[in-house]
């Protein structure tokens, strides 16, 4: 079987379907909502649609409800209308040449022959039936860790429609589009500011250097002032800590959890505390890292708590959004992030004014206006167009990451019982904490006996990709030589970066892809 | 009585003899098809569009020719 996953459905079989005169169209249409396939429709066929719902007397308004909860409505553009002039039937050409433009692998279901020159798959329906009752293996399959082009159709009609407002509007810097997500998410994770900035390194950087000034009333920290991280996180972490001055001091994660080890904490602040400021944790692959502990410690010693939720938006300790806890928390929007633009961006979290408003002048040069700078600043704020994308995709947040819940399960049941691969941990059903909400940013597993790279690479033979985060621990990296503590022996971050595997996660993947990526995985067991 | 129909590439599922491929026919399946008891979420989909047409049109229509004539008369 081919893989067909998007579908424009002309007017004539739309029509045939919705006014029932042909149960071939019926057909093909219910067996499209079956699979769950895409279903588009272009703007400019929408007067056509109208015309005949008018004229038989349909109910609009409920019409509308059920039809748009199926079919997505793609945006033509100005320039595609001109194009399609030079085509012999222009209204065709403008619908073929906008569904193109966003599903390039898409097929048009049509009765006319005029689509046939775009360079798209154009079928009848009485052609395309039987490839839909073809139930033999898909050749080819492609499963990429994440389907941003997938996410994208998911949410069209709301993406362009906020696109093409924005740039229209002209408010490109700090417009109100920034202001509204800020107010929206402060609300979504209960705290009393948000702040975007133009990217997660930024917000830990602007975080670190905001707590500088409020406590020691210096623009940076300094190198003896010591920041505790663990090693096994993206680099923008620990390299955040030498931009705000101080030294990062890596202390080695929970082998079960890949976070950073509360225990461990306490065993290095017990001989060496004084020169220690604060914990910047990282919630990494969407769970929470254990948050009373951390807040426990960073009380008991009077630390700040910046926490790192890059990897975890929507994530909960507790009932407690992540990036309410510490003193401040900071997100990434990078687009392959839970929450993700299309570009760079990112937000800081905290309840605290002071530190609000200090990272308010920091991401703006420094000063409260360009011409009163008090503080040595950064352009780093985000832009309304992204603010304004996410605006638009913050309506799916939940859903999304429920999805990411539901295939980790699915992935749990299916992977347990191989010998061989670590699954990760269920904590949320561990006795530590309860209330753990994990969103899976990474579905990530550990490939014993050195097998991890054979592994990817049976893999990547069947089409499956997968992704080492993170492959070098960042105590060994170059830059943080010389700058850094390292406490004890940092072994479960070592033996981690040699052993992890993330796999396909993707809110809108098929469940048969699901199934596809588990079956390759056994098959390799079984040899 | 259950037979499968093979109507052009579509396997349906008919408690009704075969006789010829009419479009009288074609009806008949389309009906028996749509009357199912076990419904699928495209079925229900349709369904509920359905509900919210009013006239069905009985003859067979031209959905192009009809609306190309509509923008002629409106613009004449
Ligand atoms: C844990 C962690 N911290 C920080 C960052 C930096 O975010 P950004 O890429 O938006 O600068 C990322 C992701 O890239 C990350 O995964």
């Amino acid at each position: 079987m081919i893989s067909m996953n998007n579908f424009l459905i002309d007017v004539n079989v739309l029509l045939d379907a919705i006014f029932k005169r042909d149960v071939k169209s019926v057909v093909v249409l219910e067996k499209l909502v079956d699979l769950g396939r895409g279903l588009y429709i272009t703007a400019s066929m929408i007067p056509t649609l109208d015309y005949f719902l008018k004229k038989h007397k349909a109910d609009k308004n409920k019409f509308k409800d059920i039809f748009f909860g199926k079919f997505k409505v793609i945006t033509s553009t100005g320039k595609e209308g001109a194009d399609a002039i030079g085509f012999m039937d222009g209204e065709d050409a403008l619908i073929a040449l906008s569904f193109k433009r966003v599903c390039p692998r898409g097929v048009i279901v049509t009765k006319d022959s005029s689509f046939e020159s775009f360079g798209l798959t154009v079928y009848t329906p009485v052609k395309l039936l039987p490839f839909l009752e073809d139930s033999t293996p898909i050749k080819d399959r492609q499963i990429p860790m994440l389907d941003l082009q997938a996410e994208y159709r998911h949410m069209l009609e709301d993406i362009d429609h906020a696109i093409l407002n924005t740039v229209a509007e002209t408010k490109y810097i700090l417009g109100p589009q920034v202001k509204e997500f800020e107010e929206k998410i402060a609300e979504y994770i209960g705290v009393k500011h948000c702040i975007g900035v133009s990217s997660g390194t930024e917000a830990l950087v602007l975080s670190l250097r905001a707590l500088a000034i409020k406590l020691k009333g210096q623009e940076y920290f300094d190198r003896s002032d010591e920041i505790i991280t663990t090693p096994f996180t993206f680099t923008a972490t620990g390299d955040a800590i030498l931009r705000s001055g101080a030294t990062p001091v890596f202390i080695d994660i929970d082998p079960l959890t890949y976070n950073i080890d509360s225990k461990k904490i306490r065993a290095y602040l017990a001989r060496n505390s004084s020169h220690v400021v604060g914990i910047l944790p990282v919630h990494l692959y969407g769970q929470s890292c254990e948050m009373d502990e951390i807040m426990a410690i960073a009380g008991e010693h009077n630390l700040f708590v910046v926490e790192d939720v890059a990897q975890s938006f929507g994530g909960m300790w507790n009932g407690k959004k992540l990036g309410s806890i510490g003193n401040a928390g900071t997100f990434s929007f990078f687009p392959s992030k839970n929450l993700g633009v299309f570009g760079d961006g990112g937000m800081i979290s905290t309840n605290d004014d002071k530190l609000a408003k200090l990272m308010r002048m920091l991401l703006k040069h420094g000063g409260k206006d360009k011409y009163n700078v008090a503080h040595i600043g950064y352009n780093a704020r985000l832009d309304t167009l992204q603010a304004a994308i996410l605006l638009a995709k913050f309506k799916y947040i939940d859903e999304f990451n429920e999805k990411r819940r539901k295939t980790a399960e699915i992935y749990n049941k299916e992977l347990s019982g191989i010998n061989g691969i670590v699954l990760p941990l269920n904590h949320e059903l561990s006795t530590e904490s309860d209330n753990l909400y994990h969103v899976y940013h990474q579905y990530t597993i550990r490939v014993l006996n050195g097998r991890n790279d054979q592994l990817q690479t049976h893999l990547k033979e069947r089409g499956v990709s997968t992704m080492v985060y993170y492959p070098v621990p960042l105590h060994k990296m170059k830059v943080f030589e010389g700058k850094m503590k390292i406490f004890e022996g940092l072994e479960n971050s070592e033996n981690a970066s040699k052993e992890v595997i993330s796999l396909p996660m993707e809110p809108l993947q098929k469940d048969e892809d699901i199934a596809y990526v588990i079956k390759s995985i056994h098959e390799y067991f079984k040899n | 009585m259950k037979v499968k129909a093979i109507v052009e590439g579509s396997t349906l599922k008919l408690k009704i003899p075969l006789k010829f491929k009419t479009n009288e026919f074609e009806i008949n399946i389309a009906d028996e098809y749509l009357q199912r008891e076990e419904k699928t979420v495209g079925i229900k989909f349709l369904d509920s569009l359905w509900e919210t047409i009013g006239d069905l049109p009985q003859e067979n229509v031209n959905w192009k020719g009809e609306w190309y004539r509509r923008l002629d008369d409106k613009h004449e």
